[in-house]
């Protein structure tokens, strides 16, 4: 009886124990301290690099072709940061969605948990990997409700630029970059080296990288407003824009 | 060893049964309705591991299912046009959203969708997880938006309390109304027609039904490819639409993919008339017709089309009806609330 009674003790403690939640975050590893750092993105226009807005009117350097956007949203996904010695840090989860507000030219995108170090260069990606456009229902700066998402054709829109122009038949544009498979790929990743400064990422101190996303670079090339005013899935259209905005981004500085 | 509880004891056995519930969820998993995951079905495409069914959780997307609060003014619910008695189809060739809006395809039936690698006629949709919010934005359809909707659902009197029970948090956003959605969707499982209990081997065919079968299988099954009665591919039937759909092509932009479209599955092929994706075709005689007589070229495979004699065509016709499951069109679980 006595026994009996024992391991009815057992099997009780051992019931408790199974209760133990399984997903404990688990202990950090020997992990490097961490700190912050912010990307700026400046948004600028043509080759003087002109403080450009949301909700302002621009004529293109080389079509004279008049915009007023009332939307610019992109992913930036995937960041790793480069160190002098080559070694990499890949940020877990990455996914971020810059949204510029009314009247805003330049959005500040603050990444946390970044190991203290001193990195030389840094590469990310304009859009959404494939992986996260074919694996169901994601949550954060992916869940489908934030607009950036094509219901009826799943997958991300990886870029949104929206607003009015004179020379597109309704007095609109509107141009949704996304694709992700075969020739419609539109993911585009960037490297950009901080031109031998370095970025220095302490515990108490939180640096910026300051880059500049040259809007007019969309109808690089001689694209015209006129023609191409309404892109809405992936496709050639979809692609030769994904090459332009990419080639928008240029470092500037890094501010420690 | 057994171990026998102590007679004096049976609060024990409460004890135990009570830690054991809270180990799990809230709720109990959910008593599968016609036999959860068929054995003689493939493994499904649906991962139910991500997304447990549990009965709150059905009961939560069976209320979201039939609950005209999903369109923007609150007057159609996916029940509208996804009837049980017609597998979860609709019995007019396009049907109306909000607003007496024509919809462009004719509503597809809703059943066995754990096993769907895609979604819609032109397979535009890659999970099932996704695919509610195509008809919830589709302003030809519910014409609502996603926060506005998570919103009206924060506001009401017993949603969040079911958000609660469902997922242990009365958050309402993409993941919790989705994955509801899918617990109730994903269950809709045919898999008890007069086929299956011929397959597992508790009923036989008819003479004709088993002609019909034979036929099925020279001439079908290709592209209806059993269980499912689907190989998932993109195909032209032969079938010529009066309207401007360019089928797959609307997805890949690709010229040769104009005028395909997803093979559907033929469960329950005898309710849910008419059929097409344009639901021109009023009666599965109709549909043979289509076939013998290909109104535009159809996909090698079919050849210059299936001509069958009288006979052929009632026996064919007969094995289509034993793919009717009367336990499906009628499991009072799947009713709205």
């Amino acid at each position: 009886m006595k026994t009996n009674r024992i391991i009815w003790a057992v099997m009780l403690s051992t019931l408790l124990f199974a209760c133990k939640k399984e997903d404990i975050t688990p202990e950090p590893n020997p992990d490097p301290v961490t700190s912050s750092m912010v990307i700026e993105f400046d948004h600028v226009w043509g080759p003087n690099l002109a403080a450009w807005r949301l909700n302002e009117m621009w004529v293109h350097p080389s079509t004279g072709d008049t915009s007023t956007f009332n939307v610019l949203n992109y992913y930036i996904s995937n960041v790793r940061l480069r160190k002098a010695d080559g070694s990499e840090y890949v940020q877990p989860e990455s996914y971020h969605l810059v949204q510029l507000q009314p009247n805003a030219g330049l959005s500040e995108l603050k990444l946390n948990n970044i190991p203290v170090g001193d990195y030389s260069a840094i590469t990310y990606t304009i859009g959404v990997d494939s992986i996260r456009n074919v694996s169901g229902l994601q949550e954060g700066a992916l869940s489908p409700s934030n607009g950036m998402f094509w219901s009826w054709n799943t997958g991300y829109i990886f870029v949104k630029a929206e607003g009015t122009t004179p020379h597109a038949a309704n007095g609109n544009f509107r141009y949704h970059i996304g694709g992700f498979s075969g020739a419609n790929n539109a993911i585009r990743t960037a490297t950009h080296t901080f031109n031998g400064s370095t970025l220095r990422v302490r515990q108490n101190a939180e640096p910026s990288l300051h880059m500049f996303v040259n809007v007019a670079h969309f109808w690089h090339g001689g694209i015209r407003l006129s023609t191409m005013n309404n892109v809405h899935m992936p496709g050639t259209n979809a692609v030769l824009l994904a090459d332009n905005f990419r080639d928008a981004f240029v470092f500037d500085h890094v501010h420690n | 060893m057994i171990m026998q509880l102590p007679a004096k004891a049976p609060w024990l056995f409460w004890l135990i049964a009570g830690m054991l519930l809270a180990c799990g969820r809230d709720n109990q998993t959910l008593p599968a309705p016609t036999g959860f995951l068929p054995a003689h079905f493939p493994p499904p495409v649906y991962n139910f591991a991500k997304n447990e069914p549990t009965s709150a959780g059905f009961e939560l997307g069976n209320a979201l299912f039939y609950d005209p609060i999903t369109s923007v003014d609150s007057s159609i619910s996916c029940a509208s046009c996804h009837f049980q008695a017609h597998a979860f189809s609709d019995v007019v060739d396009f049907s109306r959203g909000v607003a007496g809006r024509l919809g462009m395809r004719n509503a597809p039936p809703l059943q066995n969708l754990a096993w769907k690698p895609h979604f819609n006629a032109d397979g535009g949709i890659n999970h099932l997880d996704l695919q509610p919010i195509a008809p919830i934005t589709n302003t030809l359809e519910h014409a609502f938006d996603l926060n506005l909707l998570f919103e009206r659902l924060r506001q009401h009197p017993s949603y969040p309390q079911r958000f609660m029970a469902a997922f242990g948090s009365d958050q309402i956003n993409d993941r919790s109304l989705l994955l509801a959605i899918s617990q109730f969707v994903g269950q809709l499982i045919s898999a008890d027609s007069k086929y299956d209990a011929v397959v597992l081997g508790k009923s036989s065919f008819s003479n004709e039904e088993a002609a019909g079968y034979r036929l099925f299988q020279q001439h079908c099954n290709g592209c209806h490819t059993e269980p499912l009665f689907s190989n998932f591919d993109f195909k032209r039937n032969g079938y010529a639409s009066t309207t401007a759909d360019e089928g797959r092509a609307q997805v890949t932009g690709k010229p040769s993919d104009v005028g395909k479209f997803s093979v559907p599955g033929l469960r329950n092929i005898a309710v849910t008339a008419p059929y097409m994706h344009d639901g021109q075709l009023r009666s599965l005689a109709d549909v043979l017709d289509s076939y013998a007589q290909p109104s535009q070229t159809p996909d090698p495979r079919l050849g210059t089309g299936v001509q069958l004699s009288p006979a052929e065509r009632s026996q064919l016709l007969a094995f289509l009806h034993t793919l009717t499951d009367v336990s499906f069109l009628t499991n009072p679980a799947f009713k709205a609330p």
